[in-house]
């Protein structure tokens, strides 16, 4: 005989999902069906075989040295060439708005304000070159990383 | 914080020996996920590494070092069905195990009867039977409620069981 009623709710039984009701009958049932206790035999055998952890090398120097690899800071021309294009985007935009505030109903501060700039433009530009470069290495740095 | 926890809040100071001495608690867990999940030793082992490398990078991002197994874990799982829909239209590559005795044949098998799963299935199956893993770390790398996860297992087994079919036999017999 290879077939029993209870056989699909052995898989229920072993995992502890019956009833308490469901769960003696099956105990009881078990105690002398040849084809349930294959099924339950078959289940248990499964269960300890996917128990069971696969096993792989050493990998931890391989994974090391990749990953010094990638920290590894590195200045490119790339990394240049978008800290100029930040600073020439910063300043033009900056260049840009003057004189919207200059023409603004607030024109006296709009004044004060174009006059402080003019006069301090170089400093003004220096300011901006040098966020311009460490904002564009930062995000740069940041996307290296991943 | 326990032991592993102290060696996550080193690994973030960027400590070389507690990385892998990360690698190596971990490694077995990421290893046996990536073969029961592709079948193919090259493609875990290269999975394996990958998820290694993903992991420090980032590990700065990891607030609770205690979650550290099941954040890995949702990293390799990722990688996996990254890997998986780049080669859909590719068959997966006959199940090796290395050389021919008599309990490797018991192994293929149910490797290749997992294969024929839902990425789904063979993840919580896998998951559910590595020790350690609590329900609900099953139900955040599955995303699964815990409160179905027993339901979704006993369906997953009832879906290998059926794979199987014809096999019984001999596995018994091994």
């Amino acid at each position: 005989m290879n077939s029993c009623r209870f056989k699909d709710r052995i898989n229920a039984y072993q995992l502890g999902l019956c009833s308490d009701e469901e769960r003696r009958e099956l105990a009881r049932h078990l105690k002398h069906c040849p084809v349930c206790q294959k099924e339950l035999a078959l289940l248990k055998m499964i269960e300890r075989e996917l128990s069971e952890p696969s096993t792989i090398g050493a990998i931890e120097d391989r994974i090391l040295l990749h990953l010094r690899e990638l920290r590894e800071p590195t200045l490119t021309l790339i990394d240049l060439a978008a800290a100029l294009l930040y600073c020439g985007l910063f300043i033009t935009g900056g260049l840009l708005i003057l004189p919207i505030i200059i023409h603004l109903p607030f024109h006296q501060l709009g004044n004060l304000l174009s006059t402080l700039i003019l006069n301090n433009i170089t400093i003004l530009f220096g300011i901006g070159i040098i966020f311009g470069i460490a904002s564009s290495i930062y995000s740069l740095r940041l996307v290296g990383e991943y | 914080m326990g032991e592993n926890g102290e060696l996550v809040r080193r690994a973030k100071d960027g400590d070389e020996r507690a990385i892998a001495r990360l690698i190596a608690i971990y490694k077995g867990l990421v290893y046996t996920i990536a073969l029961r999940m592709l079948g193919d030793p090259d493609w875990a082992e290269d999975i394996t590494q990958e998820t290694f490398i993903r992991a420090f990078l980032r590990i700065k991002t990891l607030k609770h070092p205690e979650r550290f197994r099941s954040w890995i874990t949702m990293i390799v799982r990722n990688l996996i069905y990254d890997h998986l829909r780049k080669r859909k239209t590719e068959l997966p590559p006959p199940v090796r195990t290395g050389p021919g005795v008599e309990s490797v044949r018991k192994k293929v098998i149910i490797q290749q009867a997992l294969l024929r799963l839902s990425k789904q299935d063979r993840l919580l199956l896998t998951l559910f039977y590595y020790q350690g893993f609590t329900m609900k770390e099953i139900g955040e790398v599955t995303g699964i409620p815990s409160a179905n996860l027993r339901v979704y297992l006993h369906r997953a087994r009832a879906r290998l069981r059926e794979e199987l079919r014809g096999y019984e036999d001999e596995l018994l017999s091994i």
